[in-house]
C-alpha cells in the first residue's frame, strides 16, 4: 500500500482528476478546493484519504509480536527457575 | 465559325482555387445544381417624371454550388479551408462487465479524457440518480461500491475522446477561422443543333462564400443536399465574370496519344 501527495489536474462538482506517479487517475467529486489531494493505493482501488493521514507502520505489528514474544520468553525463564 | 444555336442540360464541374496563389483546392463533379448570377442595377435620371438617362450601378453576383454527393473538404470552403487533425469528441459505449466492481474501459484510435467518464446502468444514461460513483485509472473503472458494477450486466458509459493525427479530420466554425477568397472556374458542356458538344467555362474571379448555411441530416426524405453560395467581386483586374465558348479544346501532352 501507498500514500501520496498527489497533483490535482481537475476538480469540478462530479470528479476530481489526480495525478498518482504519472497516472491520470478519476474520482468522485471531494466538493472542495485542493491543488493536492492525499491518496491510498492497494495496488487496484485509489481511495482519496485525509490531509493528515499517514501510511500504517507495517514494522510496528512485528515489533509488538517481538515484545510479546520476549515477555512470554521472560515469563517462561522466571516460571523455570 | 457560324455561330449555332445551342443548349445546355449538364450541371457543370468546379474548380475551386485559391485566389491569392491559385493553388487548387477542390475539385468537384458531383454538383446536383450549380448557377452563376450577375446584377447590376439600373438607376435612372428623370425628367418630368420620365425615365430619360440610364446608368449602370457595378455589377455584382452570386455564384452557387448544389450537391448531394460532396468529399469531406467542401465544408472547409466554409472556414478557412483548413482540416484540422486532432479533436474531442463525446461517445457513447455499453459495456459488459467481466469482473464484479470493475468495467474495463479501454480505446483505440485515441485516448479518453480523464476526468470525462461517467458509468450508468444500462437503460439509465444520463440518470444522476443512478450514475455509479468510482475511480477510473489505466483503463479500468473501479466502482466504489464494489456491488454496483455486477459481473455479466452490461452499463453505459459516457466519456470525451481525444482523437489523435490520422484518426480524424476536423473543421471548425468560428470566428477566427475566416474563408479565404477563391477563384471558381465552372466547366460545362452545351450541344448545338448539329448534335455537337462544345465546352463552357464560367469563370468567376473573386468568390467569397457566405457563411450562412443550414446543415440537415435526416433519416427520411430526400439524401441530405449542402448549397454553398459565393458572393462575386471584382478582382484587381476588374473582372467579376466571364464565360468561355471552347471551339477548340487544349490537347494535353498530344505526342503521348
Amino acid at each position: 500500500m501507498m500514500v501520496k501527495d498527489c497533483p490535482v489536474k481537475l476538480n469540478n462538482e462530479e470528479v476530481i482528476v489526480f495525478i498518482f506517479d504519472g497516472i491520470e487517475v478519476q474520482a468522485p467529486a471531494i466538493n472542495r478546493e485542493a491543488y493536492t489531494v492525499r491518496v491510498k493505493f492497494d495496488g487496484n482501488r485509489y481511495e482519496i484519504v485525509a490531509d493528515d493521514y499517514e501510511e500504517p507502520e507495517a514494522k510496528a505489528e512485528t515489533k509488538t509480536a517481538k515484545k510479546t514474544t520476549e515477555h512470554k520468553k521472560v515469563q517462561k525463564d522466571e516460571n523455570e527457575e | 465559325m457560324p455561330d449555332i444555336n445551342k443548349a445546355n442540360r449538364q450541371v457543370c464541374d468546379c474548380d475551386i482555387r485559391i485566389l491569392k496563389n491559385k493553388v487548387p483546392f477542390l475539385f468537384f463533379d458531383t454538383a446536383n445544381t450549380t448557377t452563376a448570377g450577375i446584377t447590376a442595377e439600373n438607376v435612372y435620371a428623370m425628367a418630368k417624371g420620365a425615365r430619360r438617362i440610364t446608368f449602370q450601378n457595378p455589377l455584382s453576383g452570386t455564384m452557387s454550388i448544389t450537391a448531394q454527393v460532396f468529399p469531406f473538404k467542401f465544408y472547409a470552403l466554409l472556414s478557412d479551408g483548413t482540416i484540422e487533425s486532432t479533436d474531442a469528441t463525446a461517445e457513447h459505449a455499453v459495456i459488459k462487465c467481466t469482473t464484479g466492481g470493475e468495467l474495463p474501459l479501454a480505446i483505440t484510435g485515441g485516448t479518453i479524457e480523464t476526468g470525462s467518464i461517467f458509468v450508468y446502468p444500462k437503460g439509465s444514461f444520463g440518470d444522476d440518480s443512478a450514475k455509479i460513483a468510482g475511480t477510473y485509472a489505466t483503463n479500468k473503472f473501479t466502482a466504489t461500491t464494489a456491488a454496483d458494477l455486477v459481473a455479466n450486466s452490461e452499463y453505459e458509459v459516457g466519456f470525451i475522446c481525444n482523437r489523435t493525427s490520422g484518426n480524424v479530420k476536423k473543421i471548425t466554425f468560428n470566428n477566427k477561422k475566416l474563408p479565404k477568397d477563391y477563384f471558381i472556374s465552372m466547366s460545362t458542356l452545351y450541344k448545338d443543333e448539329e448534335g455537337t458538344y462544345v465546352p463552357y467555362r464560367i469563370t468567376a474571379y473573386k468568390a467569397t462564400i457566405q457563411r450562412s448555411i443550414e446543415f440537415s441530416w435526416t433519416s427520411e426524405g430526400d439524401p441530405g443536399s449542402i448549397t454553398l453560395t459565393f458572393d462575386l467581386s471584382e478582382d484587381s483586374d476588374g473582372n467579376v465574370v466571364s464565360m468561355d465558348e471552347i471551339t477548340t479544346d487544349i490537347a494535353i501532352n498530344p505526342s503521348n496519344g
